[in-house]
Formats: C-alpha cells, sequence, structure tokens
C-alpha cells in the first residue's frame, strides 16, 4: 500500500471523536436535503396521482358552473357531434365509517381509453354488472375496503352531504399494480352519484380526448352556453397551482436546511484537513509534492463523504416518512383530499443529498488543503501564520458578502412577483450576511476582551480574546450555528405574525354568535348546499334574532379555479370587512346593487387586478365580465375568491341554494338551546354542523398550527444540524488548544481554571453567534413575510417581533454552546501538564 | 350457441377496462371465471327461461325479447362488387340483461338501465388481405341505445338495424374510423327454427336452451366504404338470432360454428361444442335447409368435422383452419377454407369469426359455396391432441 495512503488510515482511526463529527456531521446534512426533499416529492405525487386517477387520460373538458353540465349535452355531443372519445364524470365526496373519499361517478361503458381499473380479487364478471344495475353499488381500493372491514357484497352506509345512503361493495380494485390515486376514491356508476348527489339529469364534467385543433374547435362552437372547453393540461396546471404555493413554501424550508446541511458538511470536513495542518507541513518538507498531498486530501474526503451520504441518505429517508405525514395532513387541511402517501424513492433527491454531500465534503477539504500546500513548508508547520492568514482573507470576505447583499438586495427589488427571484434574493441576502458573521464575531471579541477582562480577570479575557483568534477553525461553526439560529428566529417571527394576522383577521370575520352548515369533508372544497325546507325553519327558530346567508362554490376558468362566495350581507358582516383597496362608500354601493364585485387580496395580487378591472367569470349564461369594485383582506389558499352580491349570482347563476348561514342570536347565551333546537330540526334529515364563532376560531387556528407544525420540526432539523457543527468545531478546538492549555496548567493555573477558561470560551462563542444572528433572523423573517408569503400565496401581514422570539433564539444558542463545550472541556482540564506539552 | 359467450365477453371487458392497459395474465383465467359466473345458476332469477319451444311469430319475433338474459342479431355473409372484388362482413348486435332486482324508482337517475347493447363490426378485404374490426357498448338509457318492437329497430348509438314489415328488408349500418357499411338484407327464405321446433338444447340441464331461428339467405345489397375507398356490393347475407337465459356446462370450453351456403341453393348450419378433453359434447347440432326452404335438424353423430390445417394467431393461440366435413346422411363432403387467414376479433375475449369457401361433392355432384365460421375458446389454448 501506498505509504501516503496509510498516513490517512492511520490517522483518522486514531481521532475517533473528529471521524465521527465528520461523519456525523455529513449524514446530518444530507438526511435534511434528502428528507425535505423527498417529503415534498412524495406529498407532491400522492397529489397528482389522486388528480390523475380521477382525471384520467382526457385531453379535453367540457365543465360548466355551478350546477354542472345538463347530461343532454353529453348524449348530443356522442350522438350528433359524433365524438366517440368522451365520458361523463359526475364527481362529489362521501365518507364510509369515519373515512373520507373522492366520489367518481362514471360510465364503465365510456371509460375506455380514459381510466383503467383493475379489478382485486373476489370481484369479478358479475360484480361489475351489479356496480351498472345495483342502486347505491360501489368500487373500492382493496386496501381501503379492508380497512373499513368491508368485504366484496357487504352493504354498508355512506354519507354524502350529511346525508345517509345505503351503499353496496360491488368489487374492489387491486392494490398491487393498479394505477396509484385511486385508493381514496369510491368508483360508482354515474347513476349511482347521481342519485345519491341529488345530480339526476347532471354531469360534473365530460371528459374528452380530442387530437387536433380543428375538432377542438369544432365542439367548443358546439357547446351551449354556461359550459366551456378547457385543455386538461390547463387543468393539471391549476390542480397543481393548488399546491405550488404550498409545496414553494416546503421548497424554502428545504433550501435552508441545503445551506445548514452543507454548511455543516463543510465545517466537519475541514476540520479534519486544518487539524493536519503541521503533518501536512511534515510531508511537504519531505519532499511529497502539493499534487500528491491533494490528492490524498481528496480522496479521504470523497471516502468520508460517500460514507457519510451513506448513512445520511437511509437517515433522510426514516425523516422523510415522518415529515410526509405531515406534508399531506396539511395538503388534506387545505386542498384535497390525497389520503395518506407512502414515501416514494425520487431519484432526484438522492442526487441531490449525493452532490451536497460529496461536493461539500471534497470542497471543504480542497480549501485547507490547497491553503496548506500553497505556504513554504517550514510555515505550515506554525500555527499563528494560519491565524494571521485568516485575519488578512477577512477584508476579502467582507467584500464578498457586502457584493452579495447588494445582489440579494437588487434581485428583490427588480421584481415584485417572481417567487423563484424572491428566493434568489433572500439566498444571496443570508449568505451575504452569513459570510460577515465570522469578521462580526471577531470584532466583537476583540472590543468585548478588555472590558470584560477588567471585570472578570485574566483567564476571562483570555478566553474571549481566544475566540477571536481561533477562528480559522470556529469562523465555520460560528457561522452555522448564527445561520441555525437566524433561521429559527425567521421561522419563528413568521409564523408569530402570520398567525397574529390570521387570528385578528378570524376575529373580525367570525362576528356571528353561531353558523350553521352540512358537514364538510377534511380537505373538502365542495360545499353542500343545505335542504331549503330545514333552512326555512331554522331561520324561523325563536332564538334566532337575524342571519346571513352565504352560497360558496368553485367555478372553473381559464385561468384557475375561482370561488364564489354569494352572500346576503349583513351590517355586522360588512362593518368587519376591510377594504384594502378601492372607495369603501363606492365598492359597498356596488355590491349592494349588484353592479359590482369585490375580490379577495390573495386573487388581486397574485393575478394583478384592481378596483376598476373586470374580472372574467363563467355563468350559466356563458362567461361574463364583473367589474371589481375594491379588494377585501383574506387569507385563502386557493387561487381566490370573488365576493358578491347573493342576488347577482342568482341572477346570473340561477341558484337559489345556501351553504351555510350565520346566525346572530337575540340573546348569545341562548346558543345551547339553539343548537339543540337544530339538532331536533335537521334529525333524520340532514346532518348539520352547528358551531359557534369561539369553536371555529379555535378549529381554525388548529389547522394553522398543524400546517405549521412541519416548520417546527424543520426547525428543530436545523438546531441538531447546528449543534453537531458546534460540537465538531469544540473537538478540534480541543485538539488544537491542548500545549496552549498545558502550558497554563504548567504556569500553575488548576484543572477547574483550564475548565472554566474554555466553558467561558464556549458560552462567549455561543453569545456571540447568538447576537451575529438577530439581526440576520430579522431580516429572514422580513423577506419570509413580505416577499416569499406575498408572492406566494398573496398575503398581507404584519410583521410584529416578538422580544421572546429573539431571546429564545439566544438561549439556544449559548444553550447549544455550552452543551458543545462541556466535554471538550472536561477533557482539556484532565489532560496532564506534561503530555499535553510534549506534542511538539 | 355464440353470444353466450360474448355476454360473459362484454362483462370482461368492462372489468378490465375495456381493454386498455388490461392485464392480459389475467384474462384468460378470469374468462372463465366470468362465464362460468355471469351464467351460473344464482343470477337467473326474475328472467325468463327456455323450457319448451315458443310459439314463433314473425315479424314480432325479430323483436327484443327483454324478458330474457341474453339476445343477438348476428349478420354475416359474403359480397362483392359488380367487378368481382370479394368482402366477408360481420354485423352483431347483443342485447344484455341485468338483474336490478327490481330497485328501480321515480328517483332513479336517468342513465339507470338494466338493458346492455354490444356490437361487433368486422370486414374482411379478402384482395386487400385485411380484416377490420371495431366494436361498442352502451347502456340503453337516454337514447345513447335502445330498440323498438314495431317495426323493430335497434340502434347504439350510430349503429342500427331496423326491419321494414311492408318488404320485408332488413337494414343495417355501422360506421367506424376505417370502415362502415349500410346494407339491405331481404330473406330469399322463411325463418328456419333451429332444434325442437326452434328450442336448442346446449346442456344436459333444464333451462339450458335457447329460443334459436336462422335466416339463411338473405338477398343483400349495399355499400361498403373500407380504408378510404367505397364499394357498391352485393350477395348472400345469414342472420342467426337467439335468445335465452341460459349457461354452459362446466366442462364446454368452447365451440366451432359453420354456416354455409351451397351453389345448389341449399345451407347447412352446424356447431360443434368443444369439451376441455377435447371430445365432441353430444348437444353439438345443426340444421340443413334445401333449396325450397325445408329444413332437417342435424346431429352430432351425423357429423364429421377433420382438422386439415391450423393457423397461429400472431396474438397468441391455435386455431383450426382448413376442414374436411362429411354428412353422410346428405351425401355431402366438402372442404371448407378460410378466405383469410386472419379474421381473429382481438376483443375481450379474442375470437376468431371469418369468411370461407366451400367447395366438394353432394350425392356426387360437385358443388362450391360461401359462408362463414365462428371459432371461440383457441386463444391462449393449445390445440386439443
Amino acid at each position: 500500500m501506498n505509504l501516503l495512503a496509510k498516513t490517512s488510515l492511520r490517522y483518522l482511526p486514531r481521532h475517533p471523536w473528529q471521524l465521527a463529527v465528520a461523519l456525523l456531521g455529513i449524514a446530518l446534512g444530507v438526511a435534511v436535503i434528502v428528507a425535505v426533499d423527498l417529503a415534498n416529492s412524495s406529498a407532491q405525487r400522492a397529489f397528482l396521482g389522486a388528480v390523475d386517477a380521477v382525471y384520467g387520460e382526457a385531453s379535453h373538458q367540457v365543465v360548466g358552473g355551478p350546477a354542472g353540465i345538463p347530461e343532454s349535452d353529453y348524449v348530443r355531443l356522442r350522438l350528433d357531434g359524433g365524438v366517440r372519445a368522451s365520458a361523463p364524470v359526475v364527481e362529489g365526496f362521501v365518507s364510509i365509517g369515519e373515512r373520507a373519499f373522492n366520489l367518481l361517478g362514471v360510465d364503465p361503458f365510456a371509460e375506455a381509453g380514459f381510466r383503467t381499473y383493475q379489478i382485486g380479487s373476489g370481484g369479478q364478471g358479475r360484480a361489475w354488472l351489479d356496480l351498472v344495475s345495483r342502486p347505491g353499488a360501489f368500487v373500492l381500493d382493496e386496501r381501503a375496503a379492508a380497512a373499513l372491514g368491508l368485504d366484496v357484497g357487504d352493504s354498508t352506509e355512506v354519507i354524502v352531504a350529511g346525508k345517509k345512503r345505503p351503499g353496496f361493495l360491488a368489487a374492489t380494485l387491486a392494490a398491487e399494480g393498479g394505477r396509484p390515486g385511486l385508493s381514496d376514491v369510491v368508483i360508482s356508476d354515474i347513476s349511482t352519484a347521481q342519485e345519491w348527489l341529488g345530480w339526476n339529469g347532471r354531469l360534473s364534467r365530460i371528459d374528452l380526448r380530442i387530437e387536433d385543433d380543428a375538432g377542438v374547435a369544432r365542439i367548443a362552437e358546439g357547446l351551449p352556453e354556461g359550459s366551456q372547453l378547457l385543455s386538461a393540461a390547463g387543468r393539471s396546471r391549476q390542480t397543481l397551482g393548488m399546491t405550488r404555493s404550498f409545496s414553494t413554501s416546503l421548497t424554502a424550508m428545504s433550501l435552508l436546511a441545503v445551506l445548514v446541511g452543507v454548511f455543516l458538511i463543510y465545517n466537519s470536513v475541514s476540520f479534519t484537513v486544518i487539524q493536519r495542518r503541521p503533518l501536512l507541513g511534515v510531508m511537504r518538507s519531505l519532499g511529497v509534492t502539493r499534487a500528491e498531498i491533494a490528492g490524498l486530501v481528496l480522496a479521504e474526503a470523497l471516502v468520508l463523504g460517500m460514507v457519510g451520504v451513506v448513512a445520511g441518505l437511509g437517515l433522510g429517508y426514516l425523516l422523510s416518512r415522518e415529515l410526509l405525514g405531515l406534508v399531506t395532513q396539511s395538503i388534506n387541511d387545505h386542498y384535497y383530499y390525497v389520503g395518506a402517501a407512502s414515501v416514494q424513492l425520487a431519484p432526484w433527491s438522492v442526487v441531490k443529498g449525493i452532490v451536497a454531500g460529496v461536493g461539500a465534503s471534497l470542497l471543504a477539504a480542497a480549501l485547507p488543503a490547497w491553503e496548506a500546500t500553497q505556504a513554504p513548508p517550514r510555515q505550515t508547520l506554525a500555527r499563528a501564520s494560519l491565524e494571521q492568514r485568516v485575519s488578512e482573507k477577512l477584508g476579502l470576505i467582507e467584500i464578498c458578502a457586502i457584493a452579495a447583499i447588494a445582489g440579494g438586495i437588487l434581485a428583490l427589488v427588480v421584481t415584485d412577483r417572481s417567487l423563484v427571484v424572491g428566493f434568489a434574493g433572500m439566498f444571496l441576502i443570508v449568505v451575504g450576511l452569513a459570510l460577515l458573521v465570522p469578521g462580526f464575531v471577531a470584532l466583537l471579541s476583540r472590543r468585548l476582551a478588555g472590558p470584560i477582562g477588567r471585570l472578570a480577570g485574566l483567564s476571562t479575557r483570555m478566553a474571549i480574546q481566544g475566540i477571536g483568534r481561533s477562528l480559522s477553525r470556529t469562523g465555520v461553526a460560528v457561522t452555522a450555528l448564527a445561520v441555525a439560529v437566524a433561521a429559527t428566529i425567521g421561522v419563528d417571527v413568521m409564523v408569530g405574525s402570520f398567525r397574529g394576522s390570521v387570528d385578528a383577521w378570524l376575529q373580525r370575520s367570525l362576528n356571528a354568535d353561531m353558523y350553521v352548515a352540512p358537514p364538510r369533508l377534511a380537505g373538502g372544497r365542495a360545499e353542500r348546499e343545505i335542504d331549503p325546507l330545514l333552512l326555512r325553519r331554522i331561520v324561523a327558530l325563536p332564538e334566532v334574532d337575524h342571519v346571513g346567508y352565504s352560497r360558496s362554490v368553485d367555478v372553473v376558468t381559464s385561468e384557475g379555479v375561482r370561488r364564489l362566495l354569494a352572500v346576503d350581507m349583513t351590517d355586522e358582516y360588512r362593518a368587519n370587512t376591510r377594504l384594502t383597496r378601492g372607495d369603501a362608500t363606492a365598492a359597498w354601493a356596488g355590491f349592494d346593487d349588484g353592479s359590482a364585485v369585490l375580490i379577495s387580496e390573495p386573487l388581486a395580487f397574485l393575478h394583478n387586478l384592481d378596483a376598476g378591472d373586470e374580472i372574467l367569470l363563467p355563468t350559466a349564461r356563458g362567461v361574463r365580465g364583473f367589474r371589481i369594485a375594491g379588494v377585501y383582506e383574506d387569507f385563502d389558499t386557493g387561487s381566490g375568491t370573488v365576493m358578491l352580491n347573493r342576488d347577482l349570482y342568482r341572477q346570473w347563476w340561477q341558484d337559489d341554494s345556501v351553504t351555510a348561514i350565520a346566525v346572530y342570536l337575540e340573546d348569545p347565551a341562548e346558543a345551547q338551546a339553539f343548537e339543540a333546537a337544530v339538532d331536533a330540526l335537521s334529525a333524520g334529515r340532514q346532518s348539520l354542523l352547528v358551531t359557534s364563532n369561539r369553536d371555529i376560531l379555535k378549529m381554525s387556528l388548529d389547522i394553522f398550527d398543524r400546517t405549521f407544525t412541519i416548520t417546527n420540526v424543520l426547525y428543530l432539523l436545523t438546531v441538531a444540524v447546528a449543534f453537531v457543527g458546534m460540537v465538531g468545531a469544540f473537538s478540534a478546538l480541543q485538539m488544537e488548544r491542548i500545549r496552549e492549555l498545558g502550558t497554563l496548567r504548567a504556569l500553575g493555573f488548576t484543572p477547574w481554571q483550564v475548565g472554566g477558561l474554555v466553558n467561558v470560551q464556549t458560552l462567549g462563542l455561543g453569545l456571540l453567534s447568538g447576537l451575529a444572528a438577530l439581526p440576520l433572523g430579522v431580516v429572514m423573517a422580513w423577506i419570509l413575510l413580505h416577499v416569499i408569503n406575498r408572492r406566494a400565496f398573496g398575503w398581507q401581514i404584519d410583521m410584529s417581533v416578538s422580544p421572546s422570539a429573539l431571546l429564545g433564539a439566544l438561549a439556544l444558542a449559548v444553550a447549544a454552546a455550552t452543551l458543545a463545550g462541556i466535554y471538550p472541556s472536561w477533557r482539556m482540564a484532565r489532560t496532564a501538564p506534561a503530555s499535553a506539552m510534549r506534542e511538539e | 350457441m355464440r353470444g353466450f359467450w360474448h355476454c360473459a365477453s362484454l362483462v370482461l371487458a368492462v372489468a378490465f377496462g375495456l381493454g386498455a392497459g388490461a392485464a392480459a395474465a389475467a384474462q384468460s383465467e378470469s374468462e372463465a371465471d366470468g362465464l362460468a359466473e355471469l351464467l351460473g345458476g344464482g343470477d337467473v332469477a326474475g328472467f325468463s327461461r327456455a323450457t319448451r319451444p315458443h310459439p314463433f311469430s314473425f315479424p314480432s319475433d325479430h323483436a327484443a325479447h327483454p324478458d330474457y338474459r341474453n339476445e343477438w342479431w348476428y349478420f354475416t355473409g359474403n359480397l362483392a362488387t359488380d367487378a368481382g372484388r370479394p368482402f366477408g362482413f360481420e354485423l352483431t348486435f347483443f342485447r344484455i340483461g341485468l338483474n336490478s332486482g327490481g330497485m328501480l324508482s321515480d328517483a332513479s337517475s336517468a342513465w339507470r338501465s338494466d338493458q346492455l347493447l354490444l356490437a361487433h363490426f368486422a370486414i374482411s378485404d379478402i384482395d386487400g388481405e385485411r380484416f377490420r374490426y371495431a366494436q361498442r357498448y352502451s347502456r340503453v338509457a337516454l337514447g345513447l341505445a335502445g330498440y323498438r318492437r314495431e317495426p323493430f329497430s335497434l340502434w347504439l348509438e350510430d349503429w342500427t338495424l331496423r326491419h321494414d314489415p311492408a318488404t320485408d328488408t332488413f337494414e343495417i349500418s355501422a360506421a367506424d374510423a376505417e370502415i362502415s357499411m349500410q346494407l339491405q338484407l331481404r330473406p330469399q327464405k322463411p325463418p328456419v327454427l333451429n332444434g325442437d321446433r326452434g328450442l336448442s338444447q346446449k346442456s344436459a340441464a333444464a333451462g339450458n336452451a335457447s329460443h334459436y331461428y336462422s335466416l339463411t339467405r338473405l338477398d343483400t345489397r349495399g355499400e361498403l366504404r373500407v380504408g378510404g375507398a367505397n364499394f357498391e356490393v352485393s350477395g348472400n347475407a345469414w342472420m342467426d338470432r337467439e335468445w335465452s337465459t341460459s349457461a354452459l356446462a362446466d366442462d364446454q370450453v368452447g365451440w366451432d360454428w359453420f354456416a354455409l351456403q351451397f351453389s345448389d341453393g341449399s345451407e347447412l348450419m352446424y356447431y360443434q361444442l368443444r369439451r376441455a378433453d377435447g371430445d365432441t359434447d353430444p348437444h353439438s347440432a345443426g340444421t340443413y335447409v334445401d333449396r325450397d326452404g325445408v329444413a332437417t335438424h342435424i346431429t352430432a353423430g351425423e357429423v364429421e368435422l377433420e382438422v386439415l390445417d391450423d393457423w397461429d394467431s400472431p396474438r397468441g393461440g391455435v386455431y383450426p383452419a382448413r376442414w374436411a366435413l362429411r354428412v353422410e346422411s346428405l351425401g355431402l363432403d366438402v372442404t371448407v377454407v378460410p378466405r383469410l387467414a386472419d379474421q381473429e376479433l382481438a376483443t375481450f375475449p379474442r375470437y376468431w369469426e371469418g369468411a370461407v369457401e366451400v367447395s366438394g361433392t353432394r350425392q356426387a355432384e360437385r358443388v362450391a359455396g360461401l359462408g362463414y365460421v365462428e371459432l371461440t375458446g383457441y386463444a391462449d389454448r393449445p390445440l386439443p391432441q
């Protein structure tokens, strides 16, 4: 074996602590990057799978307004138009037991070429005829059926829009080899779907496969008013858009994870090289060439990197499973029912992890190796010269830092729409500020050493000065810790501000005493109407003072899904709706007389709409432009809401249904009596949820908090990564300073004093990184709120920095540093002076 | 005889996503399961069964009999242009009754239906050596598909079958991307009742029988469009009509069906049921119709059928492809040869239905002829030795 390689093989096992930290550092760094990426892509895939299973291979779709399209349109299209590649669909939501499902009502005889189904065991031949001929027959994924304890042929209750319907499991779909995404879908014949949903005579949409543009034009021309032809590519873009904003917020977290992860890898690997600087000097004096040394160091880094990556990929996979649950829960809460997803190994995520792990390792080894081989051999043996060089370099680093920050600010100013550019700007600014951290720490330690030394004595002063002097080793650790802590501040402030804004908005919006609506499914965006007869009886209850009616429905436009909110405005609601654009008096006048609509803040921002503009909406009488009178504050997660007068809605959509009522009671103390009265009225008719404003507020904030659990988990990971970085930094420091501390012992310092010196130094290091993190964190929070959130969701959030967030972050930094310093200080204090000094 | 199997095929087609991306491996196994299940005893409740001869009356019996579960109208024939370019055609409508258990009500969706229609359409371009086919299916609802009694008509989207009682003429039409057809067919002989006065027993079990009549020679003329070219054609066609609520016996795996029209004006129909062990089922039977339309029942024992050649389907399976057919009681000794080797419909399940030529002797006189043969149960199964 090559003699040089042997030096590596002998060195690392003799420093197991250092080796372990390096490997752990790489593994954790890779794990964070991979886990976030995997969770993100798996959730995205589950969502797309669910959408695909329902949309199938259609190239186009005919869609209508809230009431769908008459089924006679389908018959005409197929018989008169001869459009044979067409399939009618009735969609909705149902639940069986405690589980929610998307309902897909299809005509099996028209499904060829649109959707494929693989029948599971125990449901063949006859079972499929039952699907068509037996009312209430449905098909379910076999895993879902097993989970519900249903066998083929079993009867069960299916809950549709709060009403119980008899159902019958005609067959199951094979779990293996079947199409992903069908696990949360109940498939029935179109007749059953119509009967369950009360949609006799109507279809949700018609799926089409049209190959040529002429065919598209011909079909589009023949459509009746109120129906429109959309391309499926456009449709999936819209549904994708529903999670796009969500996945960008995950990507932001993922980028932070990459940043911290790479810092950590760099940190832990570069120590293993810096540590051997004298050894490399000796080798150079003995005649080993620069190229040979560089080769040795890089080969070693490559091996370390690869081992670390393998561990990191495994760890990342385990971690991603935990993250994924949180991510899908959020999608279910806000967007679309995807059920439980499983982690899919995405090659791209793995590649990312490998590149980050190996790349950062090589870079981390290459830079110090290059530095060590550039210097004359004798000089590398002296440590002081390295410190000297690092100090000199600070000037250059600061120039880079300022350039990065300037670039970042420029990127943010150039455009106020692009999310990608927003991220890029944030990244540059964070990197720039991070580069300034070592200089800032050096400066602070120099400035503080004198005053503190006068107060606390020589050893403390030595400790503080030591911080600045040892930046070649601690600079990266300090920066990593500062970035990690800053990320916690940024996220904390962002979430806190966001929560505060949402809370305040909800408090204003929920101004009625009670709300009555049919239960919505988790993630069910489609709302169900209240039985009209029941509605009349509820409104006539003696407890009721007055009522606000609302009808909420999604309509599909060529630009995306829009939610229509048709309301009979109460005075209370009006007083609590904040208009952010447009003249309030004129806006309300336009709203009241039906000459204009109001749009939500996200819709206005994301689609560049303002008061005075027109918005195109598909009505029952064709697409029509509506004047926008104003923009109101809203925290919608879809692509935006249009609020309009219910008379105007009735006029254009010919729909009188009500999906929710806001009830103002004679006496708020009668809430329970009212609830009991509604329960008595609705029993056996339709299940209705009666909720107080307080409960809705609580439920909403619960969902909010659940969404941000991911953020919390991520920032705990970031802290963990930073913590490992600190341990690495101090273990290296111990090795470096063993002789110095030995000298101190020889000069008469007690072990206790030496340990104290070390502890003060680590504490100081933590405190200084924490202090450096404060401005960095606040800047991050500001960018997250006003650039990233704004561009992704269109929300306007007031930033509020709570002192507790800042103090907490500072405490975190100090605690991490202190913990990381305990073992090294104990080791140093225990080392016998003579053996420590014998180093050279 | 033939439709049992197609009714099962419809069910399976649905069950497997109508061919798109279906698992071929699972198909043959499920084919048998589906057949047994569909035609099994449990599901006949609510349907009439063929237990005694039906008092046939025409033209009203041309129309549908929805109280029976399965029914079909089966047109096949050999046509040619004036210049002599030959074509074969098949157009078949199947009706399948579903057991809704009497659960239909006023609140039912308009899609709710207990009747399905299925159709197969094929044209054999003999000179062009190409076989093209298409299929359609739909429930009887919303006008997408349906049938009327008087005068009888039936449609499956734009594929139609009509009978004009005034002229006793059938009109059939079907069209797909590459082929279309519009024909008028006039019976040359009265309907022939197969089996015992039209009661055709399929196995020993009571009720496992069908009402079965044939129009053995229809003078046919009309238009074809094949691969972009139009042809005026004329020739002879055959119609098979059967309705039943019947089941196959467990050991019956398929059948060979022959409908032959001889140059001397006579016709022979013969179906041979095959058992799993390769033997001929004793319920195999046929009908001979002389030039004046007088029918004679033929039993399995009277017919000797020898396979002279076979054909490997590129889609799997080996089919018999040339036969020596001898019926001693008729003094008939002919060779039956497919006019095109590949006339297989790759539907669910696959089967072969194609135009054939006949030549040989009857009572020592030379006879020639044309006809149609249907071969089922061969896909993915080797020929029994």
